[in-house]
């Protein structure tokens, strides 16, 4: 083939592929905003009406601003049929579609009475232009959770009654759907706090044990009591740091760090630690005090609940998108049925709240593919998989407020 | 000929490449070494691996044979390689840091929370990838052919299969130690024979090398053919030749060749005697050189030099940002800052690096000038040691630059590779579920392995320039508009990218496919960036512009988190030990 | 790692369907000050950007068509100097000052 053929054909072939992509593009909104449908023209008007609502639904499910009243008020106004249809707050117009924009003024003057009386208010506007066809406006207040955050006005040429019915209606619907958003809010609010709750928290018992630990050590060896002080405060707080539900890799893992040399005072040469840790991951952000839970379980599964020697492996690896984090001891592990139990949160109250409690926090942040793996047996050691992935949006470590 | 040092040479970078991969991931056994272990990758050692990965076989081998061909000019190359990271670092690399980005798709999604966005960044992301895994795998052919015979393809797969073990046995979970590890073995592989080279060349009376006139031959050299070719000659030159010439077969006997047209047969070679003139290869003689670098300038560089040099300069500048295998490593920084400071920290590793090349390729054109003839210009840093050394110091050294040569494509292969997969694994193939990135390392590298064994006959090699001129008109950008302008819109973004990428990648397509081989519209086509650039960036200030209403809610607390020091946006936590701790 | 105990591990994971991830979540707001400091930063960030970047593009720009310009271009071994040397160092010079201000304008806003 000919070099100038090849070009030719190339871009011949791309011209073609932009001109499918904007006809297709074209087509299916078109298709979206006219679902010609089969039916009784009454049955495709209520197609069309529902259809129409369901497109100005999800901009006001975000709240009303500027940007969304804009987008929701090119949905509403074919539903009303009027030549102008505006969105207000409180005091001034948020978005005007249609045509006689220069009556923002005016109709902005008729808000006031409408949000104090809450009833709908129809008003005569005057306008020197006499091609203008907006001569008439109706004002129906917008009522969510007893307050009147806004307005909805439609425009005309004439006065009419069956504008005034339909714009009261459809305010109706408007304000459900900004009732919704209230209830949206609610719920991630509810989200939130349980995400805060969920955070774990250090058991009494190793306050108690460290603080016996290092009590021992005053006379013996003040000089190693003083050093695990301070760890003990380090790791105190940052455990107790108020804000921020995301930290670091790194930083997770100085806790922990803080955590086993104070477990190490208690145990002396029965605790071995082993570590392989991929610099590369260190910087991932993860959810705040996800590991130490985690750590805290295989030593107890490891050490307390055995005799022999504790050995605790821990090994954070590069996974491409992901950090593979795997906690493991070889200690008397754990039933399967009662661990399963736990996980699905019927343990009872003081069995591993830790690791339900991580599992939880994992799967909302990240979703369920993320939540703990763990593999054990009765006797056969503990192994806990977490995934985290290296971004993820709105995921991002925070500022300790101390 | 002595290939066992050579094949030493390369198994013992890819046993050492093993066995720092296993080490680097074992930095601390005890708890007392717990605070070595959770210390953040500091500036410098990730500036080594940001080189060593950076540093490619199109670096390594390609530049110099460039250089060797075709003159100074090709020093822009370097140039723009280098240059790119100070593009990177003062627009880029603190901003990218702070987003907590560790692809591009996630720049852009946490930029313009787009999801849209994200898949055409995708997208994109992968066929950069592709573009840039291609040539590594010409390198890895063309220096496994010299080092055993093995045909081009074969060097590729091998290079192929290598990484992919490596990635799916999971040899690859703690990177930054090899990378590291191969740019300091690529510094000492060149400058270690650059020594005693200059020294031999010193004791050779210093000769200078002729750019205008065809090179001459500097000493006694025997010049084998494995494939057929015609050659004109320009004056007389008596030869000695073991083969087949213009039909005749010859044994090693004296032969003169006439001015004129000559056949030569396959599996030939001619010994020409010093001070002869280098015969070169007919235009058009249905051989096409088999290799080098970035060469679309072979045919239309005499007319349009000027064009071709300013869109090598703009796709390396501003192209560099939007390497896949460069981004994901800024990552591993524990912020901002750090990240600044190993890009500079980067910018005197890749200087130190480019230094030696011209010294290889001026050698090149003064003792290797056969190279020319049978068009194999990239091997000249891997004969040179050889060819002026000799003997088993000649050896050694030549062992030890095809290990540097097999470091080279190694890294770069094996960086391109994880970041394409992750793309792939994360946004591409998303059936294929999260826990199968490995799996996805296959289609990964398996498609620009069977491009290069299709395409072989093709100049592919273009292919470095060709990705850097598609990053330079798609991410770039995306990254400075989305870093320094909160007008930047999601419409804005996918207009800029479909647009710029998109014909860039259109005009890359094309030139490979070889649909213009000369001519200004080969040029144009083969140096896009000058147009493809424009296009790019206009089409997003422009679309941006046309949805003002579209500026993510979030922009202006993103500005805040992409600018300010992490102290103060929360992010990476400034350890405060205790004053009278020593730590 | 655990080899060897005799007794087997089973898998075990959490109850699925908890599917509330991506929740939209609210977004701090930019407090006004905040904003402006921003912007400033912004701006003496770029200018620096700009300082540093600019004044050697526009010398390595020109170098093409001053090296085509003048004769002594072809000179050996002068322009391997100028384009096999001398580039490096300065763009190293040029990123290490630009390392230092940057640095410098991020500290005036953490003081501030």
């Amino acid at each position: 083939m000919s070099a100038l053929g090849t070009v030719a054909l190339a871009l011949a072939g791309l011209a073609l592929f932009a001109l499918g992509a904007a006809l297709g593009h074209a087509g299916a909104r078109r298709q979206q905003e006219n679902p010609a449908g089969p039916g009784t023209p009454v049955e495709r008007a209520t197609f069309h009406t529902l259809h129409t609502a369901s497109l100005a639904a999800p901009p006001l499910r975000a709240g009303l601003t500027a940007d969304t009243a804009r987008k929701a008020a090119r949905r509403l106004r074919p539903l009303l049929g009027t030549v102008a249809l505006a969105l207000t707050d409180e005091e001034s117009v948020l978005a005007w579609d249609g045509v006689g924009d220069h009556h923002r003024d005016e109709a902005e003057a008729q808000l006031a009475q409408a949000l104090r009386t809450g009833r709908t208010q129809t008003f005569a506007l005057s306008c020197g232009n006499d091609t203008c066809p907006v001569r008439w406006g109706v004002v129906a207040p917008l009522t969510v959770d007893g307050q009147r955050p806004g307005t909805l006005a439609a425009f005309g040429d004439q006065e009419s009654a069956v504008i005034v019915r339909a714009a009261e209606e459809v305010a109706r619907w408007v304000s459900v759907q900004l009732e919704l958003v209230e209830l949206d809010r609610a719920r991630s609010g509810v989200i939130e706090a349980e995400i805060r709750a969920l955070r774990a928290q250090i058991s009494p018992h190793f306050i108690y044990n460290s603080l016996a630990s290092i009590a021992s050590f005053v006379r013996t060896d003040p000089e190693r009591a003083r050093e695990l002080l301070l760890e003990f405060a380090d790791f105190t707080r940052y455990s107790f740091r108020r804000g921020g539900d995301f930290t670091t890799l790194a930083e997770e893992l100085r806790s922990i760090e803080q955590y086993l040399e104070l477990a190490r005072a208690r145990f002396g040469r029965r605790l071995e630690v082993t570590l392989r840790i991929a610099p590369e991951v260190l910087p991932v952000t993860l959810p705040f005090l996800c590991l130490q839970p985690l750590v805290e379980n295989a030593l107890k599964h490891g050490l307390e609940e055995s005799v022999d020697r504790g050995r605790i492996t821990i090994i954070a690896e590069d996974e491409g998108t992901e950090a593979r984090v795997v906690i493991e001891d070889n200690g008397v592990g754990m039933d399967p049925q009662r661990l399963r139990d736990i996980l699905r949160g019927r343990g009872g109250p003081s069995a591993g709240i830790g690791l339900s409690n991580v599992d939880t926090r994992l799967r909302q942040v990240y979703g369920d593919e993320h939540g703990l793996v763990i593999e054990t047996g009765v006797g056969a050691g503990t192994k806990i998989t977490v995934r985290v992935p290296k971004f993820r949006s709105g995921v991002r470590p925070a500022h300790p407020a101390t | 000929m002595n290939q066992t040092y050579g094949i030493a040479g390369v198994t013992a970078v890819v046993l050492a490449t093993v066995l720092v991969g296993a080490l680097g991931l074992r930095i601390s056994r005890t708890t007392s070494d717990f605070y070595v272990a959770s210390r953040s990758v500091p500036p410098r050692l990730n500036a080594f691996a940001v080189s060593g990965e950076y540093l490619s076989a199109a670096s390594f081998l390609g530049v110099a044979g460039l250089v060797l061909a075709q003159g100074v000019d090709m020093l822009w190359f370097p140039i723009g390689y280098t240059a790119g990271f100070l593009v990177l670092l003062a627009f880029v690399a603190a901003p990218l840091r702070r987003s907590g980005a560790y692809t591009l798709p996630d720049f852009a999604e946490a930029r313009l929370e787009s999801r849209a966005v994200r898949r055409i960044a995708s997208v994109l992301v992968v066929g950069v990838g592709w573009l840039y895994l291609l040539p590594q795998l010409r390198g890895a052919g063309l220096t496994l052919r010299l080092l055993t015979g093995a045909p081009s393809w074969f060097g590729g797969l091998v290079v192929a299969a290598v990484v992919t073990v490596a990635v799916a046995s999971g040899g690859m979970r703690s990177i930054t130690f090899v990378q590291a590890f191969q740019y300091w073995l690529k510094l000492t592989a060149l400058l270690v024979p650059a020594v005693f080279l200059l020294l031999t060349w010193r004791a050779d009376h210093t000769p200078a090398p002729s750019w205008d006139e065809r090179p001459v031959f500097q000493r006694s050299t025997p010049v084998r053919f494995d494939s057929p070719l015609t050659l004109t000659v320009h004056e007389p030159v008596r030869i000695t030749a073991t083969g087949t010439v213009d039909g005749r077969a010859l044994d090693g006997g004296p032969h003169t060749l006439e001015a004129g047209s000559h056949r030569i047969g396959a599996d030939t070679t001619l010994r020409f005697p010093p001070g002869a003139r280098v015969p070169l290869p007919d235009e058009g003689g249905g051989h096409a050189a088999p290799s080098s670098w970035a060469n679309p300038l072979s045919a239309g560089r005499e007319d349009h030099g000027l064009y071709a040099t300013y869109g090598l300069i703009l796709a390396t500048f501003l192209g560099t940002m939007g390497l896949p295998h460069v981004v994901v490593r800024f990552y591993t920084n524990p912020d901002g800052r750090a990240a600044r400071r190993t890009t500079v920290v980067v910018l005197g590793l890749l200087g130190a690096f480019y230094l030696l090349i011209p010294l290889y390729g001026v050698l090149g054109r003064l003792y290797a000038p056969d190279l020319l003839l049978t068009g194999d210009t990239d091997a000249a840093v891997l004969v040179l040691p050889k060819r002026l050394i000799g003997g088993v110091g000649g050896d050694l050294l030549g062992a030890l630059v095809a290990g540097g040569a097999c470091a080279a494509f190694l890294s770069t292969v094996s960086g391109l590779t994880m970041s394409v997969a992750g793309v792939l694994a994360q946004d591409v193939l998303p059936t294929l579920g999260i826990r199968h990135f490995r799996l996805a390392t296959l289609p990964a590298i398996a498609v620009p392995t069977a491009a290069n064994a299709v395409v072989s006959d093709l100049p592919v090699a273009d292919a470095v320039g060709l990705a850097f001129a598609v990053s330079a008109s798609s991410f770039c950008p995306l990254l400075l508009l989305g870093i320094w302008w909160r007008g930047l819109t999601a419409p804005g973004a996918v207009a800029g990218l479909l647009l710029g990428g998109g014909s860039a990648l259109t005009a890359v397509t094309v030139t490979i496919a070889g649909g213009a081989r000369s001519g200004p519209l080969h040029t144009l086509l083969a140096w896009p960036a000058v147009w493809s650039v424009p296009v790019g960036f206009a089409a997003m200030v422009l679309i941006s512009l046309a949805t003002r209403d579209r500026v993510p809610a979030s922009a202006a607390a993103t500005m805040a988190r992409l600018h300010l020091p992490e102290a103060l946006t929360g992010g990476a936590v400034v350890r405060d030990a205790h004053p009278d701790r020593a730590v | 790692m655990g080899a060897e105990s005799v007794p087997r591990r089973e898998v075990v994971t959490g109850r699925p369907g908890t599917d509330r991830a991506g929740l939209p979540r609210p977004r701090p707001a930019v407090p006004a000050e905040e904003d402006t400091a921003v912007r400033i930063l912004m701006h003496r960030q770029m200018r620096a950007a700009l300082t540093a970047t600019v004044l050697l593009a526009a010398s390595l720009g020109l170098l093409p068509v001053t090296l085509r310009l003048l004769p002594l271009a072809d000179t050996w071994p002068s322009v391997w100097l100028v384009l096999g040397v001398a580039p490096y160092p300065a763009l190293l010079c040029a990123g290490a000052w630009y390392v230092r201000r940057a640095e410098r304008n991020e500290g005036d806003v953490t003081a501030r």
